[in-house]
């Protein structure tokens, strides 16, 4: 029985350490971490809705898309 | 073999600097191996330095350690002179701002992040922004919010904001805040007309927002997920509301100086060529030009390959001094805001993370040049304690000294008591020869004033 309860407790303790991630050195802050999950999802649209208008506009003009000055590295 | 910590490197238990017979090391902790491993295993190490973003650095013997705890130990490129943000033009910080964002978004792509956006952590080295700490990624865990987003906007984008839509001389409020500007100081400070700029809405004001909003919870956010496509969204986002911001340099006191200088081309000319000689007969391999506005005189050392930290009081002659700086790729000079009357103090914990100016030196030669009457007779400074300041900045002392009978120092008299009797060149001469030996003296041709070579008496 505490054999087995023991298993359980260590199972749970790998499983959260699993399901926590390292904590950062920096206090990244409660509030920063929201925002960002807010902001992805509005620039996530924007994103989105970019590429569509960059390739229709490429379609029509023959026109690539710009470089990015960084975008030899894969 | 003596051997000493840096005071400013503690916050990070991944590892710190430290001096060992006057050569800087990094010691990796085990507890960063991973991280160190990956950084050379994916390939970053080599993109970022051959693209010149990160300092490079050689692994040495592990024998070289300062502790146990060491995985393994570098020695970086060393940079000669380090420098502060609140000392930076704002062309200076948005070149550093943009540089970390590059970096970010270079180690994304290799599956690392950076762990932090220190403005501290980037340098002026060869004329460029480099990001000089090796221990600053760590692991990209997809679906992460990036850790170092609050630190980036308090470093970078508060500050930038601040100078472009407020006043450029607002950064002196990274001297006072050594974590960057607290978001909300920002946003209350900035006008209502930001809050129509989409990332200055949401990178500061919403931002400041949410965090005033969760300040005192204290269960963690780590459920928040941001996938890879909209973290590169958020860094994008934040590249070009960062491009976006800009200042430029109007009206200044000292923008034209040169155009309307006491000096006529020909005795300038003649000026330039006695501080060359003057800095090769005292041997220099760094030089502070203090006032040293556009960096006119500067060049005169720089461009024989001496280490040139170009410091003014005037962001206009500073930015533009970077901008030429940044135009032709010059590697020699550094140019710097720097006030001589309340220079960079000791800041930070134990007042040792960040060094003074003087702290910094000292400097093999100093250049002075029409500067004196401002630090004598507008700020009133006596000559033996300008003597004594001038002789822990430098070894060797480039001075030009400003008669009261010149128009300069008459238009700095015309509204005040002349409370001076011993700025005289008599008198000038009497309070240095206290601190220094008189190598040489020159009268400059065309005009009323004199050239000095002094050489500091304690060496």
């Amino acid at each position: 029985m505490i054999v087995q309860a023991l298993l359980i407790l260590a199972a749970t303790c790998a499983l959260l350490s699993i399901a926590v991630p390292a904590m950062a050195y920096i206090d990244p802050g409660t509030g920063s971490f929201l925002i960002q999950g807010i902001i992805a999802v509005v620039i996530g649209a924007g994103v989105t809705l970019k590429v569509y208008w960059t390739q229709l506009r490429a379609m029509f003009s023959g026109r690539a898309a710009s470089k990015d000055e960084d975008d030899d590295v894969e | 073999m003596s051997s000493s910590v840096l005071e400013a490197s503690f916050r990070d238990p991944g590892g710190f600097l430290y001096r060992r017979n006057d050569t800087l090391y990094r010691q990796i902790n085990a507890s960063c191996a991973d991280d160190y491993k990956l950084l050379n295993e994916s390939g970053l190490y080599d993109i970022l330095v051959d693209k010149g973003l990160l300092i490079p650095h050689r692994e040495v013997a592990l024998e070289l350690a300062f502790s146990e705890a060491a995985h393994c130990v570098i020695e970086p490129e060393p940079v000669p002179f380090i420098s502060y943000p609140y000392e930076w033009c704002f062309s200076q910080l948005k070149d550093a701002a943009l540089t970390t964002l590059r970096i970010q978004k270079l180690a994304m792509k290799k599956g690392m992040s950076l762990k932090d956006a220190s403005a501290y952590n980037i340098q002026f080295h060869r004329g460029r922004a480099v990001l000089i700490d090796t221990l600053s990624f760590t692991t990209y865990d997809e679906g992460e919010p990036w850790v170092a987003y609050r630190q980036f906007c308090q470093h970078f984008l508060a500050p930038l904001a601040l100078m472009a839509k407020c006043d450029v001389r607002l950064s002196s409020l990274l001297r006072t805040n050594i974590d960057g500007v607290p978001l909300d100081l920002a946003a209350g400070l900035l006008p209502l007309r930001t809050k129509l700029n989409t990332g200055l809405l949401m990178h500061l004001h919403l931002h400041a927002r949410s965090q005033k909003k969760h300040e005192d919870e204290r269960k963690s956010a780590r459920g928040t997920k941001v996938s890879r496509k909209a973290l590169n969204g958020i860094i994008d986002s934040l590249r070009g509301t960062i491009r976006k911001l800009n200042w430029n340099p109007a009206g200044t006191e000292w923008g034209d100086y040169y155009a309307a200088t006491n000096y006529t081309d020909d005795s300038l000319g003649k000026k330039k060529a006695t501080v060359e000689r003057f800095l090769r007969e005292a041997g220099a391999t760094s030089v502070w030009d203090v006032g040293a506005n556009n960096g006119f005189f500067s060049r005169v050392a720089s461009d024989q390959g001496i280490m040139t930290v170009a410091s003014d009081i005037d962001p206009v002659a500073v930015e533009k001094n970077y901008r030429q700086v940044r135009e032709q790729g010059e590697e020699n000079i550094l140019p710097l805001l720097m006030d001589l009357t309340n220079p960079s103090p000791e800041l930070g914990f134990d007042h040792s993370e960040r060094s003074s100016y003087l702290g910094r030196g000292p400097a093999d030669a100093v250049l002075a040049l029409a500067l004196i009457h401002h630090l004598a007779i507008s700020n009133n400074v006596p000559f033996p304690r300008l003597a004594r300041f001038f002789a822990r900045a430098g070894r060797w002392l480039v001075l030009e000294f400003v008669p009261k009978s010149d128009s300069q120092v008459k238009r700095l008299l015309a509204t005040r008591e002349d409370v001076f009797p011993e700025y005289t060149r008599e008198g000038f001469e009497v309070a240095f020869g206290k601190e220094f030996d008189i190598v040489a003296a020159e009268d400059i041709e065309g005009s009323e004033r004199r050239l000095y070579l002094l050489r500091r008496r304690m060496d």
